[in-house]
């Protein structure tokens, strides 16, 4: 029989219109080939070439999409679609084994997830900081390691807050729904919040620490506190810098601020700027939700 | 290497390409006869468009496998691609089924970008540039449209 010759390089044999049948050689009786989709409409493409789609669109304007019509609000509210995203944006990676009560959710709070204090090591000097008390010498920044201390565990922070011989308090008071958190989000799942602080003591001279962290409500009622005794740490220490952490988890809803208040004062009254040093302070919302996906949000 | 040899790929409607190809992936071993790969889904017109793409782009590098380099947004898309694709929808849609069939990732992500760029503006204009039937009911509608409150008010 007869084979079709071809040329090298691209080419193509155009046969009869409206002629299906080919007589090839190795198949003796091929059937017609099946018609190829003949598309008017996006939605006649398949649904996972569709998901394929929404994969590549950002999760605000997804989110909005849902509003078109009810098959691109299903496929928008699929799981898969959206732990497909977070394997895009590498929030997770193929090995991926833990249990994700709702993906779409936990997208949202890896894409959020930053430290939501401004400021925290001392690079635009007090600003975004509210200053609750400035006795002594008042609050000072300082280039690390400072005098009589240390150098910090990481290099990239380069300078911290000092206090005085009178008690000096700053704070922030973050705004969650500002910062992009949901009010649904918040009180359905709950992400736990992890807070940190870094504190030292000059070598020379005794002081205490202070910090007060708050998760509080609409109208600053306190739903869950972190407020552990002063740390006292006395002259001739090592001046090392220690962390402070604490993770709230399982908390109540309503939580729409947070207030992270921190500093200290000298034991020894001496003029200047001897009381605890602070520096790198954070709160990071992180994935990890304390509850199942609520009602609202669509099936896996 | 020796001049590659030509694989016949036989379109929906019976065309039949010789590719000198790169499209290495059709599951073909080398001492093959020459009977034509039948490709079924796929249509001549959509077929020749993709040798062209594949053509042009023949010596891209390999995407990045690492997490830094993953491309985020879709406002990437290199100027020859952006031409290349500014055909009909149909003819579009047809590219991204031709590409998830013969799985040319790099034309995949292309064409899929381009579509999300199309998904502009309100629902109701949505609708309209992709022909589609808005099938809520009152009440559905009045609930999507709760539960996306909160994203509107950024």
């Amino acid at each position: 029989m007869e084979r079709q010759v071809l040329l090298a390089a691209v080419s193509y044999h155009i046969w009869l219109p409206g002629q299906r049948l080919w007589a090839t050689p190795a198949s003796p009786a091929s059937p017609p080939f099946p018609p190829a989709m003949a598309l008017v409409s996006i939605n006649e493409l398949p649904e996972n070439i569709l998901l394929e789609v929404f994969t590549h669109a950002p999760a605000r304007q997804l989110l909005r999409c849902r509003l078109v019509c009810s098959l691109w609000r299903d496929l928008i509210d699929l799981m898969t679609l959206w732990k497909r995203k977070c394997l895009r944006e590498g929030f997770i990676n193929e090995d991926w084994d833990q249990p994700v009560a709702d993906w779409k959710v936990f997208y949202f709070l890896c894409s959020l997830r930053r430290n939501l204090l401004r400021n925290p090591c001392a690079e635009e000097d007090l600003t975004s900081w509210q200053i609750d008390s400035n006795g002594g010498d008042k609050w000072k920044v300082e280039s690390l390691p400072g005098d009589h201390g240390t150098d910090f565990p990481d290099s990239k922070v380069k300078k911290y807050f000092v206090t005085s011989f009178g008690l000096c308090l700053k704070s922030q008071l973050v705004d969650l729904k500002a910062e992009g958190y949901w009010e649904d989000l918040l009180d359905t799942f709950r992400p736990e919040i992890e807070v940190k602080d870094w504190f030292a003591a000059r070598a020379d001279c005794g002081c205490t620490y202070h910090i007060r962290v708050q998760l509080v409500s609409e109208n600053y009622i306190v739903l869950a506190s972190f407020e552990p005794p002063p740390v006292t740490i006395d002259q001739w220490n090592n001046a090392e810098w220690t962390e402070v952490s604490h993770t709230f988890s399982d908390y109540p809803s309503g939580v729409r601020h947070i207030l992270f208040q921190h500093g200290g004062k000298d034991t020894q009254f001496w003029a200047g700027w001897y009381g605890p040093r602070v520096t790198n302070s954070s709160i990071i919302i992180t994935p990890k939700m304390t509850r199942d996906r609520g009602p609202l949000h669509g099936s896996a | 290497m020796q001049t590659m040899p030509s694989i016949k790929l036989q379109c929906s409607n019976g065309e039949i390409f010789g590719v000198d190809t790169m499209l290495e992936d059709l599951g073909m071993d080398d001492e093959g006869d020459n009977d034509p790969v039948p490709l079924p889904n796929v249509k001549a017109a959509i077929f020749k468009k993709v040798i062209q793409w594949c053509t042009h782009h023949k010596h891209d590098p390999p995407p990045p496998t690492d997490d830094e380099n993953k491309e985020k947004w879709t406002d990437d898309i290199p100027v020859w691609d952006q031409e290349f694709l500014k055909v009909d929808q149909g003819i579009l849609f047809e590219l991204i089924l031709a590409a998830n069939y013969l799985d040319i990732k790099g034309l995949l992500d292309v064409t899929c970008k381009t579509v999300v760029n199309m998904i502009k503006g309100k629902s109701e204009e949505i609708c309209k540039s992709f022909n589609i039937k808005i099938d809520f009911t009152e009440e559905e509608e009045v609930q999507v449209c709760k539960e996306n409150q909160w994203c509107e008010e950024k």
